[in-house]
């Protein structure tokens, strides 16, 4: 009984096509955008590329033209220097032709007209230049012997800093989005979840008052549909988990079963939320609809899905929220996986979705049976 | 106007979900916005830091208290699944052990090694502390070089690094006083908000106008096509003044205070915004009958634009060719006004309104393409097209 209600479940299921299509093109979409928008932040970030500014040499700072100089020599400059009068230099700046303008006297100082990442490297120039100047004068006070010394000391290289990795994992930090989406899409398998319900329950639709008076037992019944919907959305979140992996290819990290594992389970407990939901019988279908969608959007959003530090600001002030919001479990899985080496934490989000998986589905079927209708 | 009063009575009967969802974005637009707008001259001057110190000398005291000075100190446990945490959600830009035997190293001329930093990512904060770090072991080498004792040393060094670089942003127009960090990072959100609040909102009830039985019944009524889509436009129009008017009405509350300046284009930007949003949700709605599909198509539309616009990401962190998608969005121009009135790049009147102008291009062309779509799609034509098929 169980596997011929599945089988035809699953044709069912099948043939809402529009909705299995659109909950496999929501990750292709997204995740194409996704891609293409951080690859390029990625690359504004970190590629080195040369700063335009302008230079008021007002006091005639040899020492300084010839660093500048110096630097316009090299393969990469870090800067591209325009010398001009103040007038031509703020023309230039206002016409974003420069993203600042340095000027010089005792100590350099800078101008700029907003401020941004350009800017913040002009800055930095400006201050390291100062400070080595800084420096010398002051050395050469304290014994003007030692300015020479001082300034072959500045000149050395200098490594303080050791580093120590603290993952083998892809750190790049725009892969959360990723982990976002694929917890947003299982969080979707609310709506295959809704549907068990809309198909089972008498008074949603005439097909659920059908089945409700056949001979079939409504356990079995619901249990196939349950298991055709997790079917369906494990699916929907495997299809997506490869493109973003091998067509798009994001960086999970190395453990690419656990993965796609992770991912299953977070569809199935989609599912077990939205059957949930639907089972919950003084509400109307549309009703139900509404309040899912908005709150599986809100779970997402708490998990990070718009803005990135969200789920640290959580951890920081209600960090139980983070333990009992199903889209932050599902992302922080993906998240352990690629940034821990040990499968500690990463299995504790796991038995958590399956536990949450169980616990959905139990009240569903709790508050599903001995359903009487008076009349349909 | 009998559509446009249809159309208000099938509003009426779905205002339950109308409200869930103007609830919920008036909800993220506050908590969005909320925290995103620090005033800080450069963004990259704010660093978080976080430091162990293993030498626990007087001399690492003293240069902790001085890097307290320079940077934001965030004192976290020193357990490795905090740091690795903090790190890579960007809530610290920097955490750095300094070594036992540092001060000793220090007196001694030695500068390798000093200092371990826990690496996640690159980025240009990390080089500017890890810059600031270097700067202060050479000074400190340079100064116990030229004769000076290691307190002293230490003294002049960190004097030295918490010089401030005078830094002038250069006004070109009228300041940004009418326009604060806190309202701009309001408005920055709101076309995603827009988008997902009235698409979510409006496009149900539009789903309901087009039914076939209604529709059927419209279509063999006396009323033109034309005006049936031109009273829905404004019945849509009407609905999308009240959830502006809401929007807008919080902001004030939360953040800004009447208007003034600046403020009144950021104002007439989210009003054309919202004007295109109203187009879209009935283009939306024309080919589209079903609210679970409705659902992805709202995200795919809200959350693709905020990506490739720059709502949730600057537009200056995103690249050449990001930029050069998004002016074909809308959200773009929205964006890139709401940047020129904050302050984020530089204004001019003429920028300005072409901004104001191609969004309301968009807005027409939208309007446009679904009276064309409608037409085909609920007209005769598309009726007998499909009897033949």
């Amino acid at each position: 009984m169980f596997l011929h209600n599945l089988f035809y479940d699953l044709k069912t299921s099948l043939r809402t096509k529009d909705l299995i299509i659109w909950l496999m093109v929501f990750p292709l979409a997204l995740g194409a955008f996704f891609k293409f928008a951080f690859d390029s932040i990625y690359e504004e970030t970190t590629k080195f590329s040369t700063v335009d500014v302008a230079v008021v040499d007002e006091a005639g700072d040899k020492a300084f033209r010839a660093v500048a100089d110096g630097m316009a020599a090299s393969d990469e400059p870090l800067l591209n220097v325009t010398y001009a009068d103040r007038e031509e230099a703020l023309e230039l700046l206002k016409k974003e032709e420069v993203k600042g303008i340095i000027f010089t006297g005792d100590e350099l100082t800078l101008s700029v007209g907003y401020s941004d990442i350009e800017q913040a490297v002009l800055k930095s120039f400006v201050e390291e230049y100062n400070l080595r100047i800084r420096m010398i004068e002051r050395a050469a006070a304290q014994d003007p012997a030692a300015a020479m010394k001082a300034a072959a000391l500045i000149s050395e290289k200098v490594s303080a800093v050791n580093e120590e990795p603290l993952t083998d994992g892809n750190p790049d930090y725009m892969v959360q989005y990723f982990y976002n989406l694929l917890a947003m899409v299982a969080m979707f398998g609310i709506m295959n979840g809704l549907h068990i319900t809309e198909i089972n329950q008498a008074n949603i639709s005439a097909l659920g008052a059908r089945k409700s008076c056949s001979p079939s037992p409504k356990l079995v019944s619901i249990c196939s549909a349950l298991t055709a919907a997790y079917i369906i959305q494990t699916v929907c979140m495997v299809l997506s988990v490869t493109y973003l992996r091998f067509i798009l290819r994001v960086d999970f990290g190395s453990s690419l079963p656990l993965i796609y594992l992770t991912s299953a389970l977070g569809g199935t407990v989609g599912v077990s939320m939205g059957f949930l939901i639907g089972s919950i019988s003084f509400l109307s279908q549309k009703a139900k609809e509404s309040l899912t969608v908005a709150f599986s959007l809100l779970l997402c959003f708490f998990s990070g899905l718009m803005v990135e530090n969200m789920k640290m600001n959580i951890e920081q002030h209600i960090p139980w929220f983070n333990r009992i919001n199903p889209a932050a479990v599902i992302s922080d899985s993906f998240y352990c996986l690629n940034i821990y080496s040990d499968y500690s934490r990463y299995s504790e989000k796991v038995l958590t979705m399956a536990a949450f998986t169980v616990f959905f589905a139990l009240l569903g079927f709790v508050f599903t049976r001995r359903k009487k209708y008076a009349s349909l | 106007m009998q559509v446009f009063k249809a159309f208000f009575k099938v509003l009426k009967r779905n205002s339950f979900t109308a409200i869930v969802f103007i609830g919920v974005f008036l909800l993220l637009a506050l908590m969005i916005s909320d925290g995103k707008a620090e005033v800080t001259i450069f963004a990259l001057d704010a660093k978080k830091v976080s430091v162990f110190d293993e030498d626990d000398s007087p001399e690492s005291r003293k240069f902790v208290e001085m890097l307290g000075e320079k940077f934001e100190i965030v004192d976290i446990r020193n357990d490795r699944d905090i740091i690795t945490d903090m790190l890579y959600y960007e809530q610290i830009d920097y955490a750095f052990v300094i070594n036992r035997g540092w001060s000793e190293k220090l007196a001694a001329g030695e500068t390798d090694g000093l200092f371990t930093s826990y690496k996640m990512h690159d980025s240009y904060a990390k080089v500017i502390v890890e810059q600031c770090l270097d700067d202060y072991v050479t000074a400190v080498n340079v100064y116990t070089a030229a004769g000076m004792s290691l307190d002293k040393a230490m003294d002049c060094a960190g004097e030295d690094i918490l010089v401030e670089t005078d830094v002038t942003i250069e006004k070109f127009g009228d300041d940004n006083k009418d326009f604060t960090p806190m309202f701009a990072a309001y408005y920055r959100y709101l076309p995603y908000i827009f988008i997902s609040a009235i698409l979510s909102a409006l496009c149900p009830v539009l789903m309901i106008m087009n039914r076939k039985d209604i529709r059927f019944r419209t279509n063999c009524s006396s009323v033109d096509a034309n005006s049936y889509t031109m009273q829905i436009f404004a019945g849509g129009a009407v609905f999308v003044l009240a959830v502006w008017l809401i929007f807008i009405g919080a902001g004030v509350y939360m953040y800004g205070g009447i208007f003034r300046g600046k403020a009144w284009t950021a104002l007439l930007n989210s009003g054309l915004f919202a004007l295109i949003t109203t187009a879209l949700a009935v283009l939306v709605a024309s080919v589209i009958d079903s609210q679970k599909i409705l659902t992805l198509i709202v995200q795919i539309l809200g959350l693709g634009m905020s990506f490739l616009c720059g709502i949730f990401v600057p537009q200056s962190m995103l690249g050449d060719s990001v930029n050069a998608v998004g002016r074909f969005l809308p959200a773009y121009w929205y964006v890139r006004l709401n940047e020129m009135l904050c302050g984020d790049r530089l204004y001019s009147t003429g920028k300005a309104m072409a901004c104001l102008l191609i969004e309301a291009a968009y807005a027409v062309t939208l309007v446009l393409v679904t009276v064309l779509i409608r037409r085909v799609r609920y007209s005769g034509a598309h009726k007998m097209t499909a009897a033949k098929a």
